[in-house]
């Protein structure tokens, strides 16, 4: 009695295979095929999100160099939430005991966000809220215009080491 | 009054169909019991599982309606309608008969009026009788996928959808206490078939009065019934082993049979039929034809069971052996987790508590037999009597099911076995039977029982005149009493008429017409709960992500392996796989084939580019799951990414084609508008509404933030929150 159940239970197949299923643009979530909302530099995609002033190179696996006016794009999802802006990064002693006190304005799209003047190394953690009618519609551009870079000599510019930065909920 | 007439009906009709199908059963078997109580008793027992079975074959049939039901109940009373020529068995002591007949008539007050009140016992509410309504709203089994309880055999339930159409809830709550008193009938029956009236008449009072058992059958369960079912198997076997006639092997096996129809756990009264049969004929010629007779007719009872859910749930014995018999709807993780929940109560602080919570406190079991059981140790003194071992033995088999399910009533089918014992022992002093039984009278008495047990112990409150005659209303006397019912009447006034409600928690499915598809009672509806949790659990979110690089090739089809060894508790899941070729990931297409193992059924999950879904083994781990990709032709790529959770971090994974190769970790950041995406994955899948409770996990992020979600709020009932899915 048990066997014939059994057997009649093979209606269900042990061995599904599937198509993909419709790709509907999600209504939340990176479009993975260009840019995030939110990258860390370690990120394999990160480069795609710089628009300039930040160096290719990783640095220990973790962060990247900065020049003097760092521009990176990100994308967000039709409705994201409510967001905050984050950044996280470093003052190296180094940068700082050439350039001295080191003022770094902030701005996201074309809204300035906050001027720091950083008069000590060390890590920093920024955070702003976000109005929504600060964003635009296709990249959202965060930027840094900082009053003063490293010049190494090799003629190099090298301000903040950027580990991460983006939208968070 | 008229809705009270209605619900006498209904009861009256279905046991009284039961009853003549049982006399007619009889007859046609030859089987003539030398007295009429005993006669009665399985007469009510054998018929119920006919009319059960007939239920049953209109309900596959999708021909429920009214007219069968009653042509089917005229035929049973028609065909039943014959004179006894049984005796009744020697009349009890006057003193006797005159000490009970007050309290039985008090109790029985007590029991019918709850049995005839507004059905509002959890589990009758929302399954026993949510699904014995939605069956007869749709004139038959539809295939229901998304509840656990609808692939338990119903055998009781049917008897419920017999009733239904006349008295509703109500009617299907008296037919169950019918059970009740043809268990305690039967009980009595035993002690004096065999010699000791009043050890059968203790035992019978014992089982009668104890309040988990009255609470039980006054309720639209199956305990009660499954617990008077497997007696009938046990006495009908103590006869046969005396009488030895061949038809009584029938009744054995249809009562056996029944047993398992109404309850899984009942299997072991067709094991304990077998094993009697087979001892008893040991080495003769006839032992395989009686063993075979049993299990035959058995199989009658049983088969349409296991056939429904091989048929609907691809697994005979949904919603367990989900290993053996692999299917979409109930996850190998769920079963482990029932099983270790149903050992494991959550209010029960230690095993060691299980007696005192059995007999006195009744809270964290939900029930309590009465303190008198404190004295069922006692029982195994009547071991020295060959009926007494007899008694023991089946007591200590039908109690072993226990360890399955700690509830209290999970203890009722050992319960007449221990009550015959214990009536035998003290029986031995009258005196001290006749204090025993009334101090068990006396403690079930629900004004008394408030004095020591718990204050939140499952148990019956005062006589419901008012409510079971309907002199208040059904709607007034349940929005009074049970949240539950509010919450339902509120899905029924404001949703449409093909809603679908999710629910985190059980609601009282009876009194609602739309579907409500409840977290924990299928596959379906953990996942659901899952994405609706994705938001408000960093763990849940697809923020570890898994890189290979390797040099570019070309490759038809890619595997990821999952390599760590059995874990404890973590599953393999993975949010979504993507390849890439030179930093643009490669599109997906339709010609590509997915395949998973375990759990392949939801494999699409990890292509559908939403975080909240992913793919889950939903069983522990162990090497060699997968989940693999079949291009349908050859794709070139450098990098693969697995996006997984931190819940799921136990797992390793490898691509088969280079397994040595180790994957670079990320700690990605948590997707945005997660709450939003919920929603929508929510809605594609079916849903229109969710149901949230004030106790359920996140329930302030769903209100304040229900914009965020895209919620809006339809109504509070009780705590309960219905959104509709905007």
């Amino acid at each position: 009695m048990v066997l014939a159940a059994a057997m009649t239970s093979d209606c269900v197949k042990q061995d599904e295979v599937y198509a993909p299923p419709y790709q509907r643009r999600p209504m939340a979530g990176p479009d993975t095929s260009r840019l995030k909302h939110f990258v860390a530099m370690n990120d394999p995609d990160a480069p795609a999100h710089f628009i300039r002033h930040i160096n290719e190179r990783l640095e220990s696996g973790l962060w990247r160099w900065t020049a003097q006016h760092p521009r990176l794009r990100f994308v967000l999802p039709r409705n994201p939430g409510r967001l905050k802006l984050v950044m996280d990064f470093t003052i190296p002693g180094d940068v700082m005991k050439q350039t001295g006190p080191l003022t770094v304005k902030f701005f996201l799209n074309q809204r300035d966000l906050e001027t720091v003047t950083f008069t000590q190394p060390g890590e920093q953690h920024k955070e702003w809220p976000v109005d929504p009618a600060w964003l635009a519609a296709e990249d959202n551009v965060l930027g840094a215009d900082l009053s003063k870079v490293f010049v190494g000599e090799d003629g190099a510019q090298l301000g903040l080491a950027l580990v991460r930065a983006g939208f968070v909920n | 009054m008229k809705e009270a007439a209605y619900v006498l009906f209904g009861a009256a009709f279905t046991i009284a169909a039961a009853w003549a199908a049982g006399r007619w059963m009889l007859a046609r078997l030859r089987i003539d019991f030398p007295y009429r109580e005993e006669e009665r008793a399985f007469s009510f027992l054998l018929g119920s599982a006919l009319l059960s079975q007939g239920v049953f074959v209109l309900a596959a049939a999708h021909v429920l309606y009214k007219g069968t039901l009653l042509a089917l109940g005229v035929a049973a009373l028609a065909l039943g309608a014959r004179r006894s020529n049984a005796r009744c068995f020697p009349a009890l002591p006057r003193l006797w008969v005159w000490l009970a007949a007050p309290a039985f008539t008090l109790f029985s007050l007590l029991y019918v009026s709850h049995a005839m009140a507004p059905e509002m016992s959890p589990d009758g509410s929302a399954y026993h009788l949510g699904l014995v309504s939605r069956y007869y709203r749709e004139h038959g089994f539809p295939a229901v996928t998304t509840n656990i309880y609808a692939n338990l055999s119903q055998g009781v339930e049917m008897l419920f959808l017999f009733a239904w159409p006349w008295g509703k809830h109500s009617a299907a709550a008296l037919t169950h206490l019918g059970f009740l008193y043809a268990l305690a009938s039967l009980v009595l029956s035993y002690g004096r078939r065999f010699g000791s009236p009043l050890a059968g008449a203790g035992a019978a009072a014992l089982v009668w009065l104890s309040p988990v058992a009255a609470l039980d059958a006054a309720s639209a369960y199956n305990d009660v019934a499954v617990a008077a079912i497997v007696f009938g198997v046990y006495y009908l076997l103590q006869v046969w082993r005396e009488a030895r006639h061949a038809s009584l092997l029938i009744a054995v096996g249809a009562l056996a049979g029944f047993a398992f129809a109404a309850k899984y756990t009942a299997f072991v009264a067709l094991a304990y039929a077998l094993g009697v049969v087979a001892w008893q004929l040991w080495r003769t010629h006839w032992m395989i034809r009686s063993v075979v007779t049993v299990a035959a007719v058995a199989a009658f009872w049983i088969a349409p069971w296991l056939v429904k859910n091989a048929i609907v749930v691809g697994n005979p014995v949904s919603p367990f052996a989900n290993r053996v018999f692999r299917n979409p709807y109930v996850h190998v993780a769920f079963e482990e987790h029932y099983r270790q929940h149903m050992r494991n109560y959550d209010f029960l602080k230690s095993h060691w508590d299980i007696p005192l919570e059995v007999t006195v406190r009744g809270q964290a079991l939900c029930g309590l037999l009465g303190p008198v059981f404190l004295l069922a140790p006692l029982a195994l003194l009547a071991w020295r009597r060959p009926h007494g071992r007899t008694l023991l033995a089946a007591a200590a088999l039908f109690g072993s099911i226990y360890v399955s399910n700690i509830g209290t009533r999970f203890l009722l089918m050992a319960v007449p076995f221990v009550a015959l014992g214990m009536g035998a022992v003290f029986a031995q002093r009258p005196v001290v039977l006749g204090f025993v039984l009334t101090v068990h009278a006396a403690s079930s008495w629900p004004d008394l029982m408030k004095l020591y047990c718990h204050e939140y112990a499952w148990r019956l409150d005062r006589i419901q005149w008012k409510a079971a005659l309907r002199i208040e209303s059904q709607d007034g006397f349940l929005a009074r009493k049970w949240p539950s019912y509010n919450v339902a009447r509120l899905i029924d006034a404001v949703t449409p008429p093909r809603g679908r409600v999710f629910s985190f928690a059980q609601t009282a499915e009876a009194y609602t017409t739309r579907e409500v598809i409840v977290s924990f009672q299928s596959a379906e509806g953990t996942v659901l709960r899952n994405i609706l949790w994705a938001p408000l659990y960093e763990d849940m979110q697809p923020t570890r992500l898994q890189h290979f690089f390797f040099p570019v090739r070309s490759l038809r089809r890619v595997r990821v392996v999952q390599t760590a060894a059995a874990g404890p508790d973590d599953h393999f899941g993975v949010h979504e796989l993507r390849f890439f070729h030179q930093g643009r990931e490669v599109p997906r297409d339709p010609r590509w084939r997915l395949r998973a193992w375990p759990n392949p059924w939801n494999v699409q999950d990890a292509f559908d580019g939403s975080p909240v879904t992913r793919w889950a083994s939903w069983e522990k781990l162990w090497p060699s799951m997968f989940i693999e990709v079949d291009f349908g032709d050859d794709v070139t790529i450098d990098r693969v990414t697995v996006e997984g959770s931190p819940e799921t971090g136990r797992s390793q994974v490898r691509l088969d084609f280079a397994p040595e190769l180790a994957p670079v970790e990320q700690e990605a950041a948590r997707p945005l508008g997660l709450r939003r995406e919920a929603v929508e994955v929510l809605r594609t899948r079916g849903i229109t509404h969710v149901l949230v409770a004030d106790t359920d996990f996140g329930h302030e992020d769903y209100e304040s933030r229900r914009d965020e979600w895209g919620l809006v709020e339809l109504g509070e009932r009780n705590g309960v929150r219905l959104y509709a899915l905007r």
